[in-house]
């Protein structure tokens, strides 16, 4: 069945149309294409060919002109618009000519993907693009993975080497000596997935690639930087930031496009005096048979791993109940071992699976070709993953249907009454910092090590004066270099890349193995571990459950066996932030602002079983796993009791306003340190034990912390002021995702309260602690 | 941050967009970077080039240095399963070992000791190339590249993993050949791993004691080398020399492991007979 006939039956079924709030629909595109530019070696037009590809989109010439000019690009265009084009065709047309011209000095490339697993999607497209050059050729990824053979011959001949920022850190850059050859003739550094590059994470990266051009100068070398990204707000900014030198950006979307129609379900009141509404994951295998089917592919995103499980569980139940075959729906999502993913995405492209139930692992650029229906079971969360996962659907040229079944979360109701939000809201823009002194002094420590600095050199974009007094300090106080005339030599015993984490996450993943082959079942990082690995857990793995009989922490191994359960697990965790030392304290009017160390407690103390289509309770069981924890930086905003009492914020309709304003100022914070939300974790408590007051704590969401909290807490008039700016500019009445939460989490006066705090900060003069 | 300011007021609706400048707080920045980083307390040393002559009529523990001249160099070739070893003379073996800024690997790791010796005459002759500052590192390994150039084959203990890929690793930093493409290479480790039973391990200080009956006294142990070295550097050198001392050892076991492992008898009887034939 093809797209606009499932729409015409989705309107005519009451069932369905009953609960939709909004249609939207996005008119289709002609698109705009040209021809391979003249300079394209036959070969690699006939590769290109060879795969069906006769002409270029425009975006793609342009991208591919640009590059073979020397430009460093940015392509920022929608999901499937032939991204990797831009970079391959530029790549493969340096290597089939340096090859067959000037063989003694082949053109190498880098490719850098976000994960390891991305990577290893990536390589076989180009290895069958490669397979058709009429030179031979040598593509690998290049990861813990890689076998000792295979890294000798991609260091000594590798034409292109693909790998991820992790491995560039920790294992390329500080042992270049073994690349001289490839860092040599590096011609091209191709980054892709550029808008995950964000926060902390991003600010490492462009620190990794500061380090990358450094060592290429060292050996003669200026690779062009060639970047994709999804739809972004900041491409250019941001494109700049990350490869600390202006972009070209390519952002002229010239695929062509089908109507796209986009449906914003909202699941009926079961009981409208309490608000409740039915369950997303209820009504998609409710709506399942509508929305998928035999005749067309249809992805389901779900905003958990578990909720992917249930909800895979429940629509392969269903087809049976039909007479229908299961295996046609598959579930993906990150955990699945290699070979499981791989055949998951090859049944997609073959149309062999018609139904997928993913996370948003499947957001990124996989290769699972467009499919028809993107089901959202939930609000994903931003503005640029709802359109990422919304374009999933859409073969070239045909029509497409996205279905945002909103959540009974704040976030999702309000979409639900303002869908129109989506639709004009901006992409968010994506924020780095490469030169946070904690961030930038670490990533110093490692180029140091690789490459001796001269006085006067810089790193990157970085401010000099910055550089110069970093170094100094390295050399006079720190003991870590030793200078010598003009020259920073590296003088210390450790590998500083090892102690530097790109993202404060465990490299190191625990595994689910069954417990009585011990062949590995899925994967997953510690943290999460702890939630979804603990012993009694039920682990779902496309629809079929295993409980978890041991988790064995120290060793990074949980034993499970195949059992059918007929509920799921969900467990609990609690944070708890405690004060550990207090530096500094301004005091303003009624508030007291604080800075210093702080202790986050992790803790799952327990799990609850929940019985599948019931969602009723059936037993709660404790936990003894041990805490994570970790000391980081925070700073803290507390209010004297009395003007609390005062603001009604102890009881009553006002009191949500005080964790609206905690929320708020972790969002007001990032536009002064410039990182990701994700990387300031947020307390706010009505009463908190050290200040006996209402008390919200903003920390750094990495270990030790990175200085986030210490610079907004130097701007906390600015943060004040900007959140302030923000609830005024707002054009919501009484709250809304976009300013201090929407008014079923922050109360119908949230707004009007926390305007009213933030004004009496700001106007209250300040006075030394 | 008036400007700050301003920027975030030019931007329309909410959320307004990030990107502002990250204002630093007023504090100094050497303060900022002490209380990050911490701080460690903050000088003429030996010279780059010292040779030592040992009488091959000297013991180095219980072995009589000479024995080196006995080694069968087929029996060698045979034991580090490396024919090409068989057509090597023993006073064209060089032994080989180094100190290094660290017990790891990577761009920024330096050798700062490479201790080299060979029969000449009736001595052993040890020569210690030093490098007294980073800044003289390549005349420094153009030394060691001439000192080693001549060899007919290599003789260290780990080598091959580590000591080879130093130096290589400097040699290509600095745009020089590479010395160790040919197979001749004789590193213990591996002989002696596959021949030595009973013992706890096979580390250079315990096949010492064993089949040396070496006993070393105060030595530095080789992990403290990078740090003596890094002292050196920062004028605090007391003791750089016993690095020196450290290495000199390391490079006579060489020389003594070599006759034990040459000899007409397997090694693994004269771990009975420490010492072997007096």
């Amino acid at each position: 069945m093809d797209v606009p006939s499932i729409v015409e039956r989705l309107r005519s079924d009451p069932s369905f149309s009953g609960s939709v709030v909004h249609w939207e629909f996005a008119p289709a595109s002609a698109g705009s294409f040209a021809d391979f530019p003249d300079w394209v070696h036959p070969a690699v037009r006939a590769a290109f060919r060879a795969r069906g590809i006769e002409r270029l989109f425009s975006h793609q010439r342009e991208a591919a002109e640009a590059a073979r000019a020397g430009e460093d690009t940015l392509v920022a265009t929608p999901t499937a618009s032939g991204k990797s084009l831009c970079y391959n065709l530029p790549v493969l047309d340096a290597i089939v000519r340096s090859k067959t011209e000037t063989p003694d000095s082949p053109a190498r490339a880098l490719y850098l993907f976000p994960t390891k697993a991305l990577s290893q999607d990536q390589v076989a497209e180009l290895t069958e693009l490669l397979g058709r050059l009429p030179v031979e050729t040598c593509a690998f990824t290049y990861d813990g993975d890689t076998p000792p053979e295979v890294r000798r011959r991609l260091r000594d001949r590798g034409d292109v080497v693909v790998t991820n920022p992790y491995m560039l850190h920790e294992g390329i850059l500080p042992n270049h000596p073994k690349w001289t050859d490839f860092f040599r003739g590096l011609r091209f550094v191709v980054v892709d997935e550029v808008h995950t590059l964000s926060g902390v994470f991003g600010s490492h990266v462009a620190n990794v690639l500061r380090r990358l051009r450094r060592i290429c100068a060292h050996y003669g070398s200026r690779p062009v930087f060639l970047g994709c990204s999804a739809t972004i707000g900041n491409p250019g900014e941001h494109g700049e930031r990350l490869f600390g030198a202006p972009v070209r950006v390519v952002d002229g979307d010239g695929s062509p496009r089908g109507e796209r129609a986009y449906a914003f379900y909202n699941p009926p009141l079961l009981n409208a005096a309490a608000g409740l509404r039915a369950s997303v994951v209820e009504e998609a295998r409710r709506l399942a048979p509508l929305l998928a089917g035999e005749d067309h592919q249809t992805i389901f995103f779900a905003k958990s791993r578990s909720t992917a499980e249930v909800l895979v569980k429940y629509l392969k139940e269903g087809a049976r109940g039909r007479g229908e075959d299961a295996e046609k729906i598959r579930s993906y999502r990150g955990g699945y071992l290699p070979e499981l993913r791989r055949q998951v995405e090859r049944d997609l492209r073959s149309g062999e699976v018609h139904t997928v139930v993913a996370t948003n692992a499947l957001e990124l650029g996989i290769d699972v070709g467009s499919l028809d229906v993107a089901v959202l079971v939930g609000y994903p969360g931003s503005v640029a993953s709802f359109f990422q996962q919304a374009g999933r659907a859409g073969r070239r040229g045909n029509a497409s249907l996205a279905v945002l079944l909103c959540r009974a979360s704040p976030d999702d109701q309000y979409l639900g009454g303002n869908p129109e939000y989506l639709f004009r809201a901006r992409r968010e823009r994506i924020a780095i910092d490469p030169d946070n002194l904690a961030i930038l002094g670490n990533q110093m420590k490692c180029a140091a090590f690789e490459l001796p600095f001269c006085r006067g050199e810089g790193f990157g974009d970085a401010p000099r004066a910055v550089v110069e007094e970093t170094l100094d300090f390295f050399a006079t106080e720190a003991g870590l270099l030793h200078r010598e005339g003009d020259r920073y030599h590296w003088m210390a015993a450790s590998y500083p890349a090892e102690d530097v984490s790109l993202d404060s996450t465990d490299m190191d993943n625990v595994v689910l193995l069954d417990a009585e082959s011990r062949r590995a079942v899925c994967e997953l990082d510690r943290a999460a571990a702890l939630e979804q690995f603990h012993e009694g857990a039920v682990v779902g793995v496309q629809g079929e459950t295993w409980v978890v009989d041991r988790f064995d922490y120290e060793g990074r191994r949980a034993y499970a066996r195949k059992a059918s359960t007929d509920y799921f697990t969900e467990a609990q965790v609690s944070r708890e932030v405690a004060v550990l030392a207090l530096e500094r304290e301004e005091r303003r009017g009624a508030f007291s602002l604080h800075r210093g160390e702080v202790h986050v407690t992790t803790v799952v103390p327990m799990f609850k079983k929940i019985r599948y289509y019931t969602r009723e309770n059936c037993g709660a069981m404790e936990l003894h796993l041990p805490p994570e924890e970790m000391d980081t930086e925070a700073f803290a905003l507390v209010l004297a009791p009395e003007a609390a009492a005062a603001a009604g914020l102890l009881a009553g309709p006002r009191a949500g306003a005080w964790k609206g304003l905690g929320n708020l100022l972790r969002f007001a914070s990032t536009l002064f340190v410039r990182c990701e939300p994700s990387d300031l974790g947020v307390v706010a408590e009505a009463r908190s034990k050290r200040f006996e007051a209402p008390t919200i704590t903003i920390y750094d969401n990495h270990p030790g912390g990175v200085g986030l909290s210490e610079t907004a807490f130097a701007a906390a008039e600015d943060v004040l002021g900007a959140a302030r700016s923000i609830l005024e500019k707002c054009g919501c009445r009484s709250g809304c995702p976009a300013c201090i939460g929407p008014p079923d989490e922050v109360g119908p006066a949230g707004k009007e309260t926390a305007l009213a705090l933030l004004s009496s900060f700001l106007e209250a003069p300040a006075l030394a602690g | 941050m008036g400007a700050l300011r301003d920027k975030l007021r030019r931007l329309h609706g909410a959320p307004a967009g990030r990107g502002a400048l990250t204002p630093l707080p007023d504090e100094g920045l050497r303060v900022r970077l002490r209380r990050r980083f911490g701080t460690s307390e903050p000088a003429e040393g030996p010279s780059p080039l010292r040779v030592t002559r040992v009488p091959l009529l000297s013991r180095h523990g219980e072995v009589a240095l000479e024995k080196v001249l006995c080694a069968d160099p087929a029996r060698l070739a045979a034991e580090a399963r490396c024919p090409s070893l068989a057509e090597v003379r023993v006073r064209d073996l060089v032994f080989l070992d180094t100190e290094t800024t660290s017990l790891g690997g990577g761009a920024g790791v330096l050798v700062f000791l490479a201790g080299i010796a060979r029969v000449e005459g009736e001595e052993v002759v040890l020569r210690q190339h030093f490098l007294p500052s980073p800044g003289g590192e390549r005349a420094f390994l153009e030394a060691v590249r001439e000192e080693l150039g001549a060899a007919g084959a290599f003789v260290t203990f780990c080598g091959k993993s580590f000591d080879r890929h130093r130096l290589e690793d400097r040699f290509r930093f600095h745009s020089l050949p590479s010395l160790f493409g040919s197979e001749r290479h004789l590193d213990l480790v591996h002989p002696f791993r596959r021949n030595v039973r009973g013992v706890p391990d096979h580390r250079l200080r315990t096949l010492e004691g064993r089949l040396l009956g070496l006993r070393r006294v105060d030595d530095l142990p080789g992990e403290r080398a990078p740090q003596a070295y890094f002292d050196h550097l920062a004028g605090r050198g007391g003791e750089i020399e016993r690095v020196f001392e450290h290495n000199r050892l390391d490079v006579l076991s060489l020389v003594a492991l070599t006759a034990v492992l040459g000899a007409a008898s397997p090694p693994d009887r004269v771990t009975a007979e420490p010492g072997g034939d007096p």
